[in-house]
């Protein structure tokens, strides 16, 4: 982590390779959160691919402060950045019966694709706020202070999304 | 306590996790990113070229303006030296 931190630093000092090894260094855990809070691969990696944008600019604009992780400042503006995604409804059209080549075993790809469908379609009833926390916390599996500090909120108000995320899907989805 | 729920959403966790980008994904947020910046010190510098084209037309003009001025005064006095030329 002091690797991203130190090309984190380079990046601001105007190094343009340096924001290459923040990159290659989340760019996995990324997509696949963005993915799960989406529910599908396309609309994730366009989720992060914003949320890289911003997170140069704010670099270079030294808008990082340096209090968080690295990974959890990035977790932060990817989680917004879906959030936005969500309330807006812009997600990608796309045929069901083309699936874009993603270069890995055509099963596993085709089962995972089912699995964000099937996640998505299960959280789909839930506010915003709660389907990001129970992700976070219970797919992503993130403590619930880590959680906290991704929301920018308290550890409190979590566990009360939760508990409530919880009963909504118990009741079939219906937050009561 | 983990209940069905737990291993509901556990199991959503297990079946995602190989989840990846596709190929070509970093480039092209690499791609984006350079497209971004070079694209605002374009702008800056278009706004720098266009100051300065600005500023270098004042001072034509302010130039231009200075010998016109020259040139009416010049013209004034030979009209007053023709008139009382006149005179004479």
């Amino acid at each position: 982590m002091d690797d991203l931190r130190e090309a984190i630093r380079r990046a601001a000092d105007g190094d343009p390779r340096a924001f290459r090894t923040v990159v290659s260094q989340t760019s996995a855990r990324l997509v696949r959160l963005a993915a799960r809070l989406v529910g599908s691969i396309e609309d994730g990696e366009d989720v992060v691919q914003e949320a890289y944008v911003k997170a140069h600019r704010a670099i270079v604009d030294g808008k990082f402060d340096g209090k968080s992780r690295v990974e959890t400042w990035l977790y932060r503006i990817v989680t917004n950045t879906a959030i936005d995604v969500l309330r807006s409804g812009k997600r990608r059209e796309r045929p069901t019966d083309v699936l874009p080549d993603t270069g890995w075993d055509g099963a596993a790809a085709a089962e995972a694709r089912i699995a964000l469908a099937e996640l998505a379609k299960r959280l789909e009833a839930l506010p915003e706020d709660q389907r990001v926390a129970i992700v976070l916390k219970n797919v992503e599996g993130l403590s619930s202070g880590e959680v906290a500090e991704v929301l920018g909120t308290t550890e409190g108000a979590v566990e009360q999304r939760l508990v409530r995320a919880r009963a909504a899907l118990r009741n079939g989805g219906q937050n009561g | 306590m983990a209940d069905d729920l737990d291993d509901e959403l556990r199991g959503f966790a297990e079946r995602t996790e190989g989840v990846h980008a596709s190929p070509g994904f970093e480039a092209r947020v690499l791609t984006k990113i350079q497209s971004e910046t070079p694209a605002w010190d374009a702008g800056v510098l278009r706004f720098g070229r266009a100051m300065l084209f600005v500023a270098a037309l004042s001072a034509v003009v302010g130039v231009f303006a200075g010998v016109r001025s020259a040139d009416d005064e010049t013209d004034a006095s030979a009209t007053a030296y023709g008139m009382e030329e006149l005179d004479w």
